[in-house]
């Protein structure tokens, strides 16, 4: 597993770490990168994930984000794909979200956010970094990275090759 | 209007034609009283089990047979044994029952003398040169081809040369999907095909995550265009890459003395998606899909056309568990990012709201607020209107003593006559940076240049003409709001009035959000910079949003945007 550096804006920022990573103190800034179209999966360094192939073209992995000290309302919410050896450009998103707050746990959490490939012939098979950053309206950023192995479904059409 | 003529052909993901069509359907299934939003575009999606998706497309138009051509990006080829067309009726009967039920508030004091009732019930493939043809088939009323190539000229040259027309605003699009890798699946009416014959379209293709090709719809959307979606699949689906947008039933505004009731759902949903930055959708309902596929299952046809329908929804229901319906407002600068679903987590969403008694420190149950005239209730016309992201509604006194809803448009924007709901004429503020065909421009290549519409059209005192893709628009002087209505020829009127309602100074000092670089742009428009003395003086406007803040990551708000410009293709 590969981690962030910290990011502290306003406040401290401790990643808590793809496979879910060291413990938080109480009161830090945590996240944790994993997967999940509609519930929170998570994620081990080098584990396999579905690559989904969307229906009007494109392919993506589902990113989903569980974090804690950040203001819910409207986080930008910023998701880098690439391909594990740096040999192709990166994708970038970036785009303001609601976080839902677990009522109990506090733990915050934004599922399913469809990361991108931008070269998905150069990633099947082969290991991709999945890098997530949230920053809320206060500065405070929260992020983690992952790499992850995508698996293409047998009935899905194979990617363009990659050139 | 003329934006028929432009249009006529270019309309990629089906968002053209807007004549409003019955909103009823009558056994069963097919009898429903609930009014659907007649100009709403619908499309259904079914995700299968076994990995494939099902689109359905409601295609609208208006022109001429020969004219009409829609062109749809696509992720993979699809089943040529799944391409066929599905009986509107069967959309309609499917959008009115599972649209939006409202129940009155629970309080006798707004039943007094009020008794009715809200609720109603792959072959081989061949290549053509640079472009491979995956599919070339009649289907139906169409002349239908899957085709796809790595050069964005060539493909239009394939489309043009079989027939398939394509405006030149659309080849800058064409160019986008093709550089993704995107199929192009066409359609044309085969000849001696009326556009009469036109049904929505169904294919099946590969894939999991449905999305929709929203972009290349910019080209020709009507602002504040209604998008209707259907998912069928094994739970409640939801936007992925959009947000998903609540409601507050507590702010439905309606009005008791009318049949069907009218309330302003659609407006408040317009208004929520375009507080939330423009993009959005709001679940209507969501649950299981059994009760319905038994409803259509119980039905008795009572022709031909219904027992068409009920075979086509039946087979679209059965085989799939759940059934979410989504629906949104767009105008063409939303448009910008195709979006994607995804399945989630998210429980059951009722189609029946209550409505309630009280909004906004007003009585919906008192029959005698509007003066005691015995016919006016405590709702406004602005109640019901959506003027876009760029608009501001306030109320006009109309010649016959009526008020009605007019619209001022912050700097950049132009009022156009569209469609509400309900098929009546309303304003809307469109983005002028949205006109992909302005006079003078050629349609096709070597076609005659494009004439001026406003010619000859009269948007009043203080109003001036502005083309937009070929239609007449107004933009009113500041102060002064425009109205729209139908000519008897069924043309737009469009004009600028006076509200009765002051529109505030500060109002004018909005400006439009920055376009995506990378999208094809329509035509240049000069924003003036912010007035500051304006912005000190205008402080009691209360639609004016407050810039990005220091939060700093608003960056749709164009702060610093002092010239809003798109650069120009062709």
């Amino acid at each position: 597993m590969r981690r962030l550096p910290v990011l502290a804006v306003l406040l401290g920022v401790l990643a808590a770490g793809c496979a879910g990573g060291e413990p938080a103190a109480p009161g830090e800034t945590w996240a944790e990168l994993g997967t999940g179209e509609w519930e929170f999966v998570s994620l081990t360094d080098e584990q396999e994930v579905d690559l989904i192939f969307g229906s009007q073209g494109g392919y993506h992995v589902w990113a989903s984000i569980r974090t804690e000290g950040l203001d819910p309302s409207r986080v930008m919410l910023e998701v880098e794909t690439q391909v594990g050896d740096d040999s192709r450009p990166a994708e970038h998103s970036r785009v303001p979200v609601d976080l839902e707050v677990d009522e109990v746990t506090g733990v915050q959490q934004f599922i399913g956010w469809p990361a991108v490939l931008a070269h998905p012939g150069c990633a099947v098979d082969r290991m991709i970094r999945v890098h997530v950053t949230l920053t809320d309206r206060r500065g405070v950023v929260a992020g983690d990275e992952c790499y992850v192995m995508p698996r293409l479904p047998d009935w899905a059409p194979p990617p363009p090759t990659c050139e | 209007m003329k934006a028929r003529i432009i249009f006529a052909m270019a309309l990629t993901a089906g968002l053209l034609g807007w004549s409003p069509s019955p909103s009823h359907a009558c056994g069963g299934f097919f009898c429903g009283q609930q009014p659907v939003d007649q100009t709403a575009e619908r499309i259904v999606f079914a995700v299968n089990d076994d990995g494939t998706v099902t689109m359905i497309v409601q295609i609208a138009y208006q022109g001429s047979a020969p004219d009409f051509a829609w062109v749809l990006p696509l992720g993979a080829v699809p089943d040529v044994e799944s391409l066929d067309v599905f009986p509107q009726a069967a959309l309609t009967a499917l959008d009115a029952n599972t649209g939006p039920q409202f129940q009155w508030p629970d309080d006798l004091d707004c039943y007094g003398g009020l008794a009715f009732d809200a609720a109603g019930s792959g072959p081989p493939s061949r290549s053509d040169g640079e472009v491979t043809v995956h599919i070339r088939e009649t289907v139906g009323p169409f002349d239908v081809a899957v085709i796809e190539s790595r050069d964005p000229g060539a493909l239009v040259d394939w489309l043009r040369t079989n027939g398939f027309r394509v405006t030149s605003p659309m080849e800058p699009y064409i160019r986008i999907y093709t550089e993704e890798g995107m199929k192009f699946l066409a359609l044309r009416l085969e000849p001696g095909r009326d556009v009469s014959d036109i049904e929505p379209f169904m294919f099946t293709l590969p894939g999991q995550a449905p999305s929709i090709p929203l972009r290349i719809t910019a080209l020709a959307a009507e602002p504040e265009m209604g998008i209707l979606v259907f998912i069928l699949g094994d739970r409640r689906f939801g936007p992925a890459n959009w947000p998903e947008v609540e409601v507050d039933s507590g702010d439905i505004v309606w009005s008791p003395y009318t049949w069907p009731l009218e309330t302003n759902w659609t407006a408040l949903v317009a208004r929520s998606v375009d507080e939330a930055g423009g993009r959005g959708f709001v679940t209507e309902m969501a649950g299981e899909a059994a009760p319905y596929l038994e409803l259509a299952r119980a039905s008795t046809p009572r022709d031909e056309e219904q027992a068409r329908a009920q075979e086509a929804l039946i087979g679209i229901l059965d085989g799939h568990r759940y059934l979410t319906r989504l629906y949104t407002r767009l105008s063409a600068e939303e448009m910008t990012i195709d979006p994607t679903f995804r399945r989630t987590a998210g429980g059951d969403v009722e189609r029946t709201r209550m409505l309630p008694r009280y909004v906004e420190g007003r009585d919906m149950c008192d029959v005698a607020y509007g003066g005691g005239s015995g016919v006016a209730d405590a709702t406004t016309p602005c109640d019901f209107a959506s003027c876009g992201a760029g608009g501001l509604c306030r109320p006009v006194p109309a010649a016959d003593g009526t008020v009605v809803a007019g619209c001022a448009c912050v700097p950049g924007t132009t009022a156009r006559t569209t469609f509400d709901p309900r098929g009546r004429a309303i304003v809307a503020c469109q983005d002028m940076r949205m006109s992909f065909l302005n006079p003078g421009d050629r349609e096709v290549p070597g076609a005659t240049p494009l004439p001026d519409p406003c010619v000859g059209f009269d948007c009043g005192a203080g109003g001036a003409c502005v083309a937009m893709n070929m239609t007449p628009t107004c933009q009113c002087a500041d102060g002064l709001v425009a109205i729209g209505s139908l000519a008897d020829d069924g043309s737009r009127l469009t004009s600028c009035t006076r509200p009765s309602l002051r529109v505030p100074a500060g109002f004018y000092n909005r400006r439009l959000a920055a376009l995506p670089a990378e999208l094809p742009g329509g035509r240049e428009v000069y924003v003036p910079p912010p007035d500051p003395v304006l912005t000190a003086a205008g402080g009691g406007c209360a639609v004016t949003p407050s810039p990005a803040g220091a939060s700093g990551w608003l960056v749709l708000v164009a702060l610093g945007l002092l010239v809003a410009r798109r650069r120009r293709n062709g």
